[in-house]
């Protein structure tokens, strides 16, 4: 089995800090109808947004470090309360 | 121009505030921890802490202000133990592959995403906790961090980048869907 690696380009680097903002969704307006138009058109800056994109997706997607019902439950019921009511 | 006053903030109940935002404490505990058992000790000193302080918060940001107690009481422990927060920052390298990991189950890709998170350094990792996984604004996650939102934004880009360069060969091209 083989995998093709390659370096991957960067961003512009006046572009970076808009692409990540692009990419989470907080920038609106003109600013971002620039950005996307900006990406459309430079290949590098298009990878990247659709890269972080992905990446944010996956984070929010897959929550990691969620607990599970059981320690939930521990929590909610934990020994802090009695150490509050000392 | 008239300037109006902003109304006052509505203090909620603080068992209302633990109730909602319970999960996410635990999982930026987990964040900085990496340990189950420990994370579960800071969260509880965490809510021990916020019950005690809850009298004199206004009530503005409830989740920020509940993961600043979290993060100065993780910050004191690591005091106490001697221990220096911050990883050092691995050589960045940005290898991309082509769609060959499509198939990869979601189950471990977040696994593999919790353990490349672990190896952040921490003032990253609490970044992308909060913006990416807890979806806080730039601006309730300064309050969180204790520092300016342009420090937040700087942090998390960095966290950000490096996680992507370290899970590429992972999330190769998934569809974020």
């Amino acid at each position: 089995m083989s995998k093709h690696f390659e370096q991957e380009a960067p961003p512009c680097q006046h572009m970076e800090q808009m692409l990540q903002m692009a990419a989470d969704g907080r920038i609106r307006g003109l600013r971002r109808w620039y950005v996307l138009a900006h990406a459309a058109s430079c290949g590098q800056c298009g990878r990247f947004l659709q890269r972080m994109r992905e990446t944010i997706a996956q984070l929010r997607k897959s929550q990691p470090n969620s607990p599970d019902e059981t320690t939930m439950e521990r929590l909610k019921q934990g020994k802090w309360r009695d150490e509050l009511n000392q | 121009m008239i300037f109006r006053k902003p109304p006052p903030v509505t203090k909620p109940a603080f068992e209302d505030v633990v109730d909602r935002e319970l999960m996410s404490l635990y999982r930026v505990a987990k964040t900085l921890t990496s340990n189950a058992a420990d994370a579960e000790d800071l969260v509880g000193q965490t809510l021990y802490l916020a019950a005690r302080a809850w009298p004199t918060f206004d009530g503005a940001h409830p989740k920020s202000w509940l993961i600043r107690i979290l993060s100065n009481e993780h910050l004191g422990l690591l005091r106490k133990q001697n221990r220096h927060p911050e990883p050092q920052l691995e050589p960045e390298h940005e290898p991309t592959t082509e769609g060959y990991w499509q198939a990869i189950d979601w189950a471990l890709v977040g696994d593999q995403l919790a353990s490349e998170m672990a190896k952040l350094p921490e003032e990253y990792r609490l970044a992308v906790a909060l913006c990416d996984i807890e979806q806080l604004t730039y601006e309730e996650a300064a309050v969180a961090m204790d520092v300016p939102s342009g420090t937040v934004r700087s942090r998390l880009y960095r966290g950000r980048n490096l996680l992507r360069s370290r899970l590429v060969h992972v999330l190769g091209e998934l569809s974020p869907t």
